[in-house]
């Protein structure tokens, strides 16, 4: 059983590592045409999906979706539906590490092959992904609060900089009146996303509640600030749409005088390694335990837990050739193009997995009364 | 035990799969040579070709000694890539490009156009995004070759001049390459660079301001406008300023400064830029051995006052009369106003015509040591 | 002494009854009956605390030698420090010292018996302190509980005692507070004791070996000690201690991560300078596993990383060095590990002499050799240095080892490597449990409780 406090640090994982999942780039890309505008959509749809979904899950003490839904749906469905939920989350740890070994090869270590370190990523993610929730959130915990106060000292170090371009930021606060779009909505709203590993996770909260959601709303809008107008003031309302990498190379042009390490980069690449890795981690369990409840794979007795764990080796396994066949496949453009097509498609699941969830509640009420 | 041994074979597996793909192919830091600075000139021989040189720094085995040793290497070709080509089958050892920190553009070279060059700085994956730009005089192949006699590392000795860590001069417009590419491409604000001359004795003089018309210098300042310059642009510019009282010379050392401006648009064609300069002086050197009075410090401050404002009016409208706009202007006007489509084109129309009212309130903060 | 005092006297049936029922579990209690035709009288007291040669003589004895009840009670009473108590919790306090409970007919007498072992008790060796207590467990487990007793003199201090190893037949003793201890705690460690299947037990770590899960692991989650303050301290923050027989260790479980990095020290020293103490040890962890795999990265994969000046340095101070940065790694740590080993085995004399010779000698002919570069020979000897911050042995071991791990890591991946090793190990900590309780956790120490001293 764990304390509600883990809820935040699910949230706040998901809040940073936006930065990876191409989230600055699909705002700046719009930032002449509404994505500010987009932003301040993204701020309350997304705080009431996360608010709507908490309250939901409340309801639920102890169960995980899978057990959700096999309560209530006949055993396709649920299967059907589950295990898409699964492949889905699992998706969005196939980008993070996809474009982070990409990053890897850029910046750190182009020396050795893009294969044999996503064969390293690879073999931490799966081995740690079949840890039980709660040491996850352990060493999500501790991993958090290893990396947040470098990357709130990198925010500040950007905001202080004296080739800070306020002016750019003012240019593209003017654009504010532009028509919103799709895109950028759903890719604003990223930063919420991190309540949906409760489907998982929820199984081992003890009475959960979620206080101050002000805290989330606010800390949503300093990240959204942050992956925008941080590349836009560096790299210039016009120039910032040239990166492939915005964040990265925001951090490129941060330079640490007192230090033994001079460019930012070489730290903002250890300290979102650890972040992608973690991200990973959590994605996978979180997937792995969707799609293992689609086949209705239970872990109550010795027998069934000797299933599920032989099951659970071939599903990670998939993962991995997934992942590998991708990396192999796809180059930069099909990558970014497929960042896209994840972020519009998570929207809409958000909002289908919410209805689900209404139903769920109402047809156990329903229950509760005949019973 | 079971589990943990089967899973230790297949982590051991995997390490071997690794080491026969990777077979470690790294080079270690003796093997490789550190590029600290690239230089860019027009070839002599045609308009098509260039010069590049290359200072490589050569580590001494003893540190102790303060001796340093370095490799100026020049090469003639139409490309830079072609040129790295050549470069390395002259060095027994592997280029690193890691290191490179400054990027002299030869005057002429400058005059033309920087932005193949410049954008290959930025596109390379090794290439900081720290870089100090310069223009070099006479050429940037002479400005590699000095070594100042107080420079213990190869090349520090420019580093340390274009960046903070150093000497402490006005007259040093100080900006790094990600400043650079921003200022190329965003619209209402014009790149600037410093100019390196090469004086007698192998002493690198840094003194001057490029304006640059994006791509080519356009102008160069002297070293009085470069000061009003770098007094506007820049916060806390520590320099000093002489006058003459009643034909004795006085002298103040500036503790704070801080320029801001105003664009005011109305009335239709007397638009006007309000600059205020505040500047809090110590007085540093006077001629005259009486001792000051209140009454005569308003004075000299008054004195002051008319001729800043007066000599940074006559800088701004010389650079105004270039049509360059270093000091982004325009992006400014396009940050304060909400007509996005048009914005630009009206800027466009109003500066050549706009007026600079410049105020700058001087104050004597103390007398030194002496009343 | 006051024989004849005008308290009430303590009823001797109620306050057997009330001892019985405090004393339940606690194995080092000794009950003898003394009778002879038509008197009796009962003696109850801890076996640990009081010294068996006085109550043989003074007690046992002179109740067969003198034939009378009363006299025999003249005779206790005669003693100066014979108390006749008057409540009992008194009764218990002076029992938990080293009294022996005399019931003769409706009167209870407290005879001073008390046993202190000081002779045979040597200063701690491998837990060394500055200010502090510096006893250290014997070899002897009587001995040992009576450490314990005299510290923490409460009869909720329960002892178990069994037997382990077929052969062996080695005693030890379970030793809890049974108000603060986890019940479930208790539970799987008798289940797993009793599990306990080697023919013979010969120390404390073999029981912590054969008892814990998974069996190859390179960190302690039980906690080795010879030191009766920390046993003590740990008991009363509800965790438990093994006592094993013929060893000079006790063991302490569970044990987290943190209570590795924690050494009685910190408890003497003023707050502040406790926890920058503690500080100082895990930063001393990180330099001694990162420290030589960031040389590795750093020289051999991203000489761009660090600042130029840095990086020209190693490379001036590495051009002479002849293979690559790995092997020049791999061979100086090795060359240290010898030497620790080698000044272990050694008698104390000749080993400074060994550490000497090999670590400064060595060193100073290597580089001035140009087979290892000057940079290394000072990371190889913060590296050796920062290992031996860490207090517990068992930990510090572990630590030992798992920096090659780090160096074989880097070797492959570079500083994403490292990155990878570091990610892996958190997950690996947070997923051991020392008997239930996660072994690496933030805030797994509990500010709440305050007072109390939280780690150990």
């Amino acid at each position: 059983m764990v304390r509600n406090k883990y809820f935040y640090y699910l949230f706040l994982l998901n809040a940073t590592i936006n930065l990876i999942n191409y989230v600055p780039r699909i705002l700046i890309q719009d930032r002449f045409d509404g994505a500010l505008i987009s932003i301040l959509i993204a701020i309350p749809i997304g705080s009431l999906l996360l608010y709507t979904f908490t309250k939901l899950i409340q309801k639920f003490p102890g169960e995980g979706l899978p057990e959700i839904f096999n309560s209530m749906m006949p055993a396709w469905i649920s299967g059907v539906l589950l295990v898409l939920y699964g492949l889905g989350w699992y998706f969005s740890s196939v980008i993070t590490l996809v474009s982070f070994v990409d990053i890897t090869n850029r910046y750190v270590s182009p020396d050795v092959s893009p294969i044999i370190v996503l064969i390293g990523f690879l073999v931490v993610v799966a081995l740690s992904a079949r840890l039980d929730s709660e040491s996850i959130l352990y060493a999500l915990e501790m991993i958090l609060y290893m990396t947040v106060p470098i990357i709130m000292y990198m925010a500040w170090r950007v905001f202080s900089n004296p080739y800070y371009s306020w002016d750019a930021v003012r240019q593209i606060i003017t654009h504010l009146w532009d028509i919103p779009n799709y895109r950028t909505v759903a890719a604003a709203t990223y930063i919420y996303t991190g309540y949906i590993n409760m489907v998982v996770f929820n199984r081992i909260f003890h009475k959960f509640r979620v206080k101050h959601i002000w805290s989330i709303v606010i800390v949503s809008i300093l990240t959204l600030a942050v992956s925008i107008f941080a590349p836009i003031g560096l790299l210039g309302a016009a120039g910032a749409g040239e990166h492939v990498y915005p964040a990265f190379s925001t951090a490129d042009s941060l330079r640490i005088r007192y230090f033994i390490i001079e460019r930012m980069i070489y730290v903002f690449y250890v300290v979102y390694m650890c972040l992608s890795l973690v991200n990973s981690i959590v994605h996978w369990h979180v997937g792995k335990e969707l799609i293992l409840g689609g086949f209705r794979l239970k872990s109550d007795k010795p027998e069934s837990i000797r299933k599920k764990r032989k099951v659970e080796w071939w599903v990670l396994a998939a993962f991995c050739v997934i992942i590998l066949a991708s990396s192999m496949a796809i180059n930069q453009y099909s990558l970014n193009d497929m960042a896209i097509v994840f972020l519009d498609v998570r929207f809409a699941g958000e909002f289908l997995l919410i209805a689900l969830l209404f139903y769920a509640v109402w047809r156990r009420r329903r229950r509760r009364k005949r019973a | 035990m079971n589990m943990l041994k089967r899973r230790l074979v297949w982590v051991l597996c995997c390490s071997m799969l690794t080491l026969t793909l990777s077979g470690c192919e790294f080079r270690d830091i003796d093997l490789r040579l550190f590029v600290v600075s690239i230089g860019v000139d027009v070839s002599e021989k045609s308009p098509d070709l260039y010069n590049f040189s290359f200072k490589i720094s050569i580590p001494s085995g003893d540190p102790k000694t303060g001796e340093e040793k370095s490799l100026l290497i020049t090469e003639e070709s139409d490309s830079i890539a072609e040129a790295i080509r050549q470069v390395k089958s002259k060095v027994d050892k592997e280029l690193d490009f890691g290191h490179c920190k400054g990027v002299m553009y030869g005057e002429a070279y400058a005059r033309r156009d920087i932005s193949k060059i410049e954008d290959w700085t930025v596109r390379r994956r090794d290439m900081q995004l720290l870089m100090y730009p310069a223009v070099a005089i006479p050429t940037a192949e002479e400005v590699l070759r000095a070594e100042p006699p107080t420079e213990r590392i190869a090349g520090n000795a420019i580093f340390l001049a274009l960046s903070e860590d150093g000497t402490e001069s006005p007259f040093i417009t100080r900006t790094y390459s990600f400043d650079l590419a921003r200022r190329m491409t965003e619209v209402g604000e014009d790149p600037v660079m410093p100019v390196v001359e090469v004086g007698e004795k192998n002493v690198l003089n840094i003194n001057k301001v490029a304006l640059m018309d994006k791509s080519k210098v356009k102008v160069i300042l002297t070293k009085d406008e470069t000061r009003l310059f770098n007094l506007l642009d820049l916060r806390n510019l520590s320099t000093n300023f002489g006058t003459r009282v009643d034909g004795e010379l006085i002298e103040v050392n500036t503790d704070r400064t801080r320029a801001s401006y105003k664009i005011v648009t109305s009335p239709k064609g007397q638009e006007a830029i309000h600059f205020r300069v505040r500047i809090q002086a110590t007085l540093e050197e006077k001629e005259d051995i009486k001792l000051l009075t209140p009454e005569e410090i308003k004075k000299i401050e008054g004195i002051y006052n008319k001729e800043l404002s007066k000599a940074i009016t006559d800088v701004l409208e010389k650079i105004r009369k270039t049509g360059r706009d270093p000091l982004g202007f325009g992006l400014r006007y396009g940050g304060t106003h909400w007509n996005n489509k048009t914005e630009m084109e009206e800027w466009a129309a109003i500066y050549p015509h706009i007026k600079f009212n410049v105020s700058v309130k001087l104050r004597i903060k103390s007398t030194g040591y002496k009343q | 002494m006051s024989s004849e005092t005008h308290k009430t006297h303590l009823n001797a049936s109620h306050a057997k009854q009330w001892l019985q029922k405090q004393l339940h579990k606690v194995g080092d209690i000794e009950e003898r009956e003394l009778k002879n035709q038509e008197d009796h009288a009962l003696l109850l007291y801890f076996k640990s605390m009081c010294d068996p040669v006085v109550v043989n003589e003074d007690l046992i004895n002179r109740f067969y030698e003198l034939n009378s009840l009363k006299i025999y009670e003249e005779f206790i009473r005669s003693f100066p420090s014979t108390i006749e108590p008057a409540e009992e919790s008194e009764l218990m306090r002076n029992m938990l010292r080293g009294c022996v409970v005399v019931f003769i007919q409706d009167r209870v007498l407290l005879f001073d018996a008390v046993l202190i072992n000081a002779g045979d008790i040597q200063p701690a060796s491998t837990e060394n302190v500055i200010q502090g207590p510096d006893d250290s467990f014997t070899e002897n487990i009587e001995v040992n509980l009576n450490l314990i007793r005299h510290r923490y003199q409460t009869a909720n201090l329960k002892s178990e005692f069994m037997t382990v190893g077929k052969i062996s037949q080695t005693r030890i003793i379970i030793l809890y507070d049974v108000t603060k201890a986890d019940e479930s705690v208790l539970e799987e460690l008798r289940k797993r004791l009793s599990e306990l299947k080697s023919d013979i037990v010969q120390s404390a770590s073999e029981i912590e070996r054969h008892t814990m899960h998974p069996q190859l692991r390179l960190f302690p989650t039980l906690m080795l000690t010879e030191r009766p303050d920390r046993t003590v301290m740990n008991i009363s923050q509800g965790k438990v201690a093994v006592l094993v027989d013929s060893t000079g260790y006790a063991i302490l479980l569970p044990a987290i991560f943190n209570d590795f990095f924690t050494a009685m020290d910190d408890k003497i020293q003023l707050p502040p300078i406790g926890w920058f103490l503690k500080g100082i040890r895990y930063i001393a962890l990180f330099v001694t596993v990162l420290m030589p795999s960031l040389y590795v990265a750093f020289t051999s994969y991203n000489p761009e990383i660090l600042k130029m000046q840095i990086t020209l340095l190693i490379a001036g101070s590495r051009a002479t060095v002849p293979y690559p940065s790995f092997f020049e790694v791999i061979f100086m740590l090795l060359a240290m590990e010898f030497l620790t080993e080698a000044s272990v085995r050694l008698p104390k004399a000749i080993g400074q002499t060994a550490c000497v010779v090999g670590g400064l000698i060595l060193g100073t002919a290597a580089t001035e050799a140009g087979l290892v570069s000057n940079i290394m020979i000072i990371l190889v000897a913060a590296v050796a240095v920062t290992n031996f911050v860490i207090p517990i042995n068992m930990m510090s071991s572990g630590i030992r080892v798992t920096k090659y791990i780090f160096i074989l890591l880097a070797t492959f991946f570079g500083l994403v490597g490292i990155v990878l090793g570091v990610v892996a190990t958190i997950m690996y900590l947070t997923s051991l449990r020392s008997f239930g309780k996660p072994y690496l956790k933030m805030f797994a120490v509990e500010w709440s409780n305050k007072g109390d001293q939280q780690s150990g």
